[in-house]
């Protein structure tokens, strides 16, 4: 078993922190047969905290000052597979495992011009990124809509990225990273009536509450329509960024809510006129009801079925697809 | 009087009581001696009256520049109404003239008259004119309860009513007193007459005579001195209180009661400085009050609906229900960019349909919007209540709106229609005199008691 290492990249508040403290909430509630331990008592401790933050006190985490690394396992459903040769050949079955190394830091360090002193102690976001194999990035359309810097945290990063490849030996034009792109915040109605403008939303015939959702295919449309929107017009070289620095094939969009929508309560059923899940509250934004996670465990999975299937000697079958390999996994 | 003058007097009276706001009628006579037009249309009292315009001698007429100037004066290509009038029949260049106009104005009435003067019928036609809204006398009236005399206006003319008409009241007073009809015309009333009179003591007859629109004349056995311009002002400006059902005002305080407590602490003040001067303004003020705040979204703080804690109280009654709300531990602060407006609303207009009497002001105190109906930014109101809808019928019901407030949220435009102060409380006397709540003016003004006599 290799271990493969995800870093979390994005802008200040773009989410990141809230979607490493949801993805626990997002295997619990999934009916897919993962879980994740924590490696160490250190995340350990940190992965109860956040999810405890989450659904009971129901407050987002804290803006991140410092570089927290996570180590997890998560554990997939058992398969069996035949081990030994001709008369000594037994079947064994032995559960997935995914080494996970997830690690958030505040998104100031992304800055294209970080400010003087504000990120002087932290690492080089450059060390985890280049070490990491897969790469979660979060893009917040909220945020790009009113301030539009989406970009500035992403193309400094990403040249940076590309120069220290090509020294370090990379000959591609491509980066070696697998890269999911989550468009975060899809529960705010102004990130929902885009895709709904767009005729990208469809819903799911097993999800009793009929939730809206955006299939992945779909999601890099939501993506460059999002961009049209921002601020500063900037971001429309996001999409031509990571077409030029990963392969096609090596990229992978979702719209992902950490929290998810709301859910009346008296009546158990989705409001298409009353699903926001956050509550402004004074001291900032509070969560409105019970977190349903969405697109959160699934580019995770994504990342890690991508790596494994790499990675030499491992199952090539999909972990997460129950379709021939090289099909579409079932998001 | 002619035949054809008695046709042309209906005419012009039949065009005079069509007119309406601020449309005019023109008349156009074409005479021997040339062309004169009349522009007659109604004051802010209602009263129709009319200007001589142009006067042109024939001399040029035929060059197109002088009919260019005949159109202009019969009003252009305007819709405004136009009567043709040929006072010299048979003649060539005033039939010519009459008949060439009204082919261009094909919506005008012509008529013909002779040996009479149009401007001497048009005359008689306005101050013939019976009154298109009543006449009221302002004054202090008898409560029929035994409270405070209260300043009302009596009818002293009714709408309809003609030239030479009479009234008769019974006046009281010591010293000098103030005798204003106004036109209550819808919304500002207009001074029609003011005189001043020095009353001896004792129940005086006052006779009141309609000469015609916008003309009264007093007569008692005491002089009485026209006094147009002395006390015009202060009357209209007293206006607002006197009302048109005795005087009573129903205020209606909207009170958000979250945010910071100071803030909260604030708005119960200039809530209790409004009643307090509603209350000592001459008029009965009853009160009721509606405080409201956040909507809960969170499962373990219950929602609060929406409660008046009094309604149509006295004053004093409203004041002692303040303290007690100020003594109250402040509503958890829930939802922070939005409070229950919608349900304060829907409440209002709930009691108020069980029936309110006199003048309804709501005066709504706070800084957040409502929540919408549906989807939006904003979380939706729990109950759906669409605050636009309630606002629209409380308009229909002709209730006044004031607010208080910090916010320029557009909907403080549409709650603070008819006056807006700030809580720093500068403006609440302003903002109280604007609402017809208390006026500065009115104490000032010696009104005689009077009654209708019978
Ligand atoms: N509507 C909505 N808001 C979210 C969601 N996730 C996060 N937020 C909001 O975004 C804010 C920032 O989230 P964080 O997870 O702290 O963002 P971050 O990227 O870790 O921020 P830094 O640590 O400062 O770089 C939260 O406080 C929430 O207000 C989501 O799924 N939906
Ligand atoms: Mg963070």
């Amino acid at each position: 078993m290799t271990q493969q290492k995800i870093s979390v990249w994005g802008a200040p508040g773009s989410g990141k922190t809230t979607f490493l403290a949801a993805l626990n909430i997002a295997m619990i509630r999934s009916n897919l047969d993962w879980t994740v331990v924590a490696k160490n008592q250190d995340s350990a401790d940190r992965l109860a905290a956040m999810t405890n933050d989450l659904t009971r006190e129901r407050f987002f985490p804290k803006p991140t000052t410092d570089v927290n690394a996570l180590d997890y396992v998560l554990l997939g459903p058992r398969r069996t597979r035949r081990k030994g040769w001709f008369f000594r050949r037994t079947t064994v079955t032995e559960q997935t495992r995914v080494e996970l190394s997830l690690v958030d830091v505040p998104g100031s360090v992304f800055a294209s011009t970080p400010f003087p002193g504000a990120t002087d102690e932290l690492p080089d976001p450059l060390d985890d990124l280049i070490a990491s194999n897969g790469v979660l990035f979060l893009f917040d359309p909220i945020r790009e809509s009113a301030l539009g810097d989406s970009f500035d945290y992403f193309h400094g990063v990403l040249s940076r990225l590309a120069q220290r490849s090509i020294a370090s030996g990379v000959s591609s034009a491509w980066l070696p990273h697998r890269l999911a792109v989550c468009i975060t915040k899809f529960d705010d109605v102004r990130v929902l009536e885009v895709a709904e403008r767009r005729g990208l939303i469809t819903t799911d015939p097993d999800d009793p509450y009929r939730m809206p959702k955006v299939d992945s295919a779909d999601a890099e449309e939501l993506f460059a329509a999002l961009c049209e929107t921002s601020a500063s017009g900037n971001s429309e070289m996001l999409l031509s960024g990571i077409r030029r620095f990963f392969r096609p094939e090596h990229v992978r969009f979702f719209a992902t809510s950490t929290i998810g929508f709301h859910v009346d309560p008296v009546r158990n059923a989705y409001d298409p006129d009353d699903f926001q899940n956050v509550v402004p509250v004074e001291e900032g934004h509070r969560i409105r009801g019970p977190v349903r996670p969405i697109n959160v465990l699934e580019p995770i999975l994504w990342l890690a079925d991508q790596l494994t299937a790499d990675s030499p000697g491992r199952v090539k079958r999909s972990a997460t697809d129950p379709r021939p390999s090289g099909g579409r996994p079932a998001l | 009087m002619s035949e054809s003058a008695v046709r042309l007097r209906d005419t012009l009276a039949t065009a005079v009581r069509a007119l309406q706001g601020a449309r005019h009628l023109n008349v156009v006579e074409l005479g021997a001696a040339g062309v004169t037009t009349f522009d007659v249309h109604r004051d802010a009292s209602g009263t129709p009256c009319a200007a001589t315009g142009l006067i042109l001698p024939w001399r040029q007429l035929g060059t197109p520049l002088e009919r260019r100037r005949i159109a202009q004066a019969a009003g252009g290509i305007s819709d405004e109404a136009v009567v043709i009038v040929c006072s010299a029949p048979g003649e060539k260049l005033p039939e010519l003239a009459a008949s060439w106009l009204a082919e261009m104005r094909p919506g005008s009435v012509l008529a013909h008259v002779s040996g009479q003067s149009v401007a001497g019928l048009l005359r008689e036609v306005l101050t013939d004119e019976p009154l298109l809204q009543p006449y009221g006398l302002l004054g202090l009236t008898p409560d029929p309860l035994g409270g405070m005399p209260r300043p009302a206006a009596v009818t002293v003319f009714p709408a309809g009513a003609a030239p030479g008409a009479t009234a008769e009241v019974v006046a009281q007073a010591s010293g000098e007193v103030v005798f204003a009809v106004l036109s209550m015309t819808e919304g500002q009333p207009r001074p029609v007459a003011i005189r001043v009179a020095d009353l001896p003591p004792g129940p005086q007859v006052i006779r009141l005579v309609l000469g015609g629109p916008g003309s009264v004349e007093f007569s008692s056995s005491v002089p009485f001195v026209q006094d147009d311009r002395g006390w015009a002002e202060l009357v209209v400006g007293a206006w607002p209180l006197i009302g048109t059902q005795g005087g009573r005002v129903h205020l209606v305080v909207g009170l958000e009661t979250c945010g910071h407590q100071d803030l909260v602490a604030r708005r119960i003040e200039l809530v209790r400085q409004v009643i307090l001067e509603s209350a000592g303004g001459g008029t009965e003020c009853l009160v009721s009050l509606v405080p409201y705040a956040t909507h809960s979204y969170d499962w373990e703080v219950p929602e609060r609906p929406v409660h008046p804690r009094c309604w149509l109280a006295a004053p004093d009654r409203a004041l002692t229900a303040l303290d007690r709300l100020e003594a109250e531990p402040v509503y958890p602060d829930g939802y922070r960019d939005a409070a229950q407006v919608e349900d304060m609303l829907a409440e209002v207009v709930t009691r108020l349909s069980e029936g309110s009497p006199g003048r309804t002001v709501l005066l709504t105190v706070g800084d957040r919007p409502p929540h919408p109906p549906g989807r939006h930014t904003l979380l939706a109101c729990r109950n759906r209540y669409d605050w636009n809808r309630q606002v629209t019928s409380l308009e229909r019901a002709g209730v006044v709106f004031g607010a208080i407030t910090e916010s320029d949220h557009p909907i403080w435009g549409v709650l603070g229609g008819s006056s807006r102060a700030h809580t720093d409380g500068n403006s609440v006397t302003q903002l109280c005199a604007d609402l017809g709540l208390a006026t500065t003016g009115l104490d000032r003004i010696p009104f005689p008691m009077i009654e209708v006599a019978p």
